[in-house]
C-alpha cells in the first residue's frame, strides 16, 4: 500500500517543481525584458544627444526621457530585490495598530490624495491591532492603496475583519475598475493593465507572494466603472 | 509600375501598435521618409487598435504589433485580427524584442506575415522599419 501513494507524492513533487522552474523562467525571461527595454531607451537617447546635436526643445525632451527611464530601472531593480528576497527572509510578527500604519502609508500619498480630493474611510479605530509582519502589511496596503490612486478613485474604504484564528482586510474603491476577463492575470508577474501608468507590472504579484509567505491569499472582485474590492487574509 | 500609380488612388494606411512611446518615436522617424507615400497611424492597446481600425474602415496596408503590450497582449491581437473577416487579409508584421521561440512559432501559427526582432541600437532599428515599410507598401505588388 505504501509504494504507490509514495510514487503518487513524488509524482506531486516532480510536477511542482516543473511548475516552479517554468514559472522562473517566465519570470527571468520578463524580467530581463524589462530592464534591457530601460537600458536600450537610454543608451539610444544618449547616443541620438552625442551624434544629433538636436535643437534645444528635442534635447530636453530625450534628456527626460532618459531620466525617466534611468527612475524606472531603479523602481524595478528594487521590486526585483524584494521579490527575491520574500521566500528567502524570516519574518517576525508583532501586534500594532492598523489605523496608524494606514495613516503612515497616506503620509507617502498627501499629494495625490489633495490634488484629486481622495476620500478614506475605516471600520476601525486606532485602538484595533493586528497581529503579524508589519513591514509585509505596509508594502502590501501601500501596493493596494497606491493603485487605488492612480486608477481615479476619489473614496477609498479599508475594511477590517478579525476572526479566531484569521484576518480579514479589504481596500475598496470606486475607481475604473478591472474588466472580469483580466481578473485571474493581475497577479501575475510583469502583466500590465494600462498604458497610462509607470509602474514596474510587479506590484500585486509582490502582494500574492507575500501574502503566501503569511499563509494568507488575495483576491478582488470587480467590475469595468463600477470600482474595485481586493481582499486578502492572513 | 510605381506603387501609387495615380493621385486619384487613396493614400495607403499603415497601423503601429506599440505601447512603447520611445519606440513609436523610432517608428514615426523611420516613417519620414516614406511620408508622401502612405499616413502612419498609432495605437497603444487593443482596444485604441480596434477603434482606429474601424474608424478607418479596414483600411490598412500593414499592421506593425508589438507583442509585450498591456491586457491583450500582441499576439492576441494578431490571433483575433486574422480571424476576422474584415481584417484577415490585412499583412501584419510582428516587431518585437522577444527573443523567445514560443512566441516566434505562436506569431506563425496565427497568421503573422513575418516577424522582426527590434534592434538594441535605433539607427539599425530604423533601417528594419524601413526595410518593412518598403517591403510591404512600396515594393511589394499592392493586393
Amino acid at each position: 500500500m505504501d509504494r504507490p501513494i509514495k510514487e503518487n507524492d513524488l509524482n506531486d513533487l516532480n510536477n511542482q517543481l516543473i511548475k516552479t522552474v517554468e514559472e522562473l523562467t517566465h519570470f527571468n525571461y520578463f524580467a530581463s525584458h524589462d530592464l534591457k527595454e530601460n537600458i536600450r531607451t537610454i543608451y539610444n537617447y544618449s547616443k541620438i544627444l552625442k551624434e544629433e546635436s538636436p535643437p534645444k526643445e528635442d534635447f530636453d525632451f530625450y534628456l527626460s526621457r532618459i531620466m525617466e527611464r534611468s527612475l524606472q530601472l531603479n523602481e524595478l531593480i528594487d521590486d526585483l530585490l524584494t521579490y527575491t528576497k520574500i521566500s528567502s527572509k524570516k519574518i517576525k510578527n508583532e501586534r500594532f495598530s492598523l489605523y496608524h500604519l494606514i495613516l503612515s502609508i497616506n503620509e507617502d500619498f498627501k499629494p495625490d490624495i489633495f490634488k484629486k480630493n481622495i476620500s478614506f474611510h475605516y471600520n476601525f479605530k486606532e485602538g484595533d491591532h493586528v497581529w503579524c509582519h508589519k513591514t509585509t502589511l505596509y508594502h502590501i496596503l501601500f501596493n493596494l492603496i497606491s493603485n487605488s490612486i492612480k486608477y481615479s478613485s476619489t473614496n477609498i474604504a479599508i475594511h477590517l475583519k478579525k476572526g479566531k484564528y484569521k484576518t480579514l482586510i479589504k481596500v475598496e474603491d470606486d475607481g475604473e475598475g478591472i474588466e472580469k476577463v483580466y481578473h485571474n492575470r493581475v497577479f501575475d508577474p510583469f502583466f500590465r493593465l494600462s498604458t497610462k501608468m509607470n509602474g514596474t507590472g510587479l506590484g500585486l504579484s509582490l502582494c500574492k507572494k507575500m501574502l503566501e509567505k503569511m499563509g494568507g491569499q488575495i483576491g478582488l472582485r470587480s467590475e469595468i466603472n463600477s470600482g474595485s474590492v481586493f481582499w486578502f487574509y492572513f | 509600375m510605381s506603387y501609387q500609380e495615380s493621385e486619384d488612388m487613396p493614400r495607403k494606411k499603415i497601423l503601429s501598435i506599440e505601447d512603447n512611446i520611445d519606440d513609436t518615436i523610432l517608428i514615426k522617424r523611420a516613417h519620414k521618409k516614406f511620408e508622401d507615400k502612405f499616413d502612419l497611424f498609432t495605437a497603444q492597446c487593443y482596444e485604441d487598435a480596434k477603434k482606429v481600425i474601424s474608424d478607418q474602415n479596414n483600411n490598412f496596408s500593414l499592421i506593425l504589433i508589438d507583442i509585450n503590450l498591456p491586457r491583450k497582449n500582441g499576439l492576441e491581437i494578431l490571433k483575433e485580427l486574422k480571424k476576422t473577416a474584415a481584417t484577415k487579409k490585412i499583412p501584419i508584421c510582428i516587431l518585437t524584442t522577444s527573443k523567445w521561440e514560443e512566441d516566434l512559432k505562436k506569431a506563425y501559427k496565427y497568421g503573422c506575415n513575418a516577424y522582426f526582432e527590434k534592434p538594441f541600437d535605433y539607427k539599425e532599428f530604423i533601417n528594419v522599419v524601413e526595410i518593412i515599410f518598403s517591403f510591404w507598401l512600396v515594393n511589394h505588388p499592392p493586393s
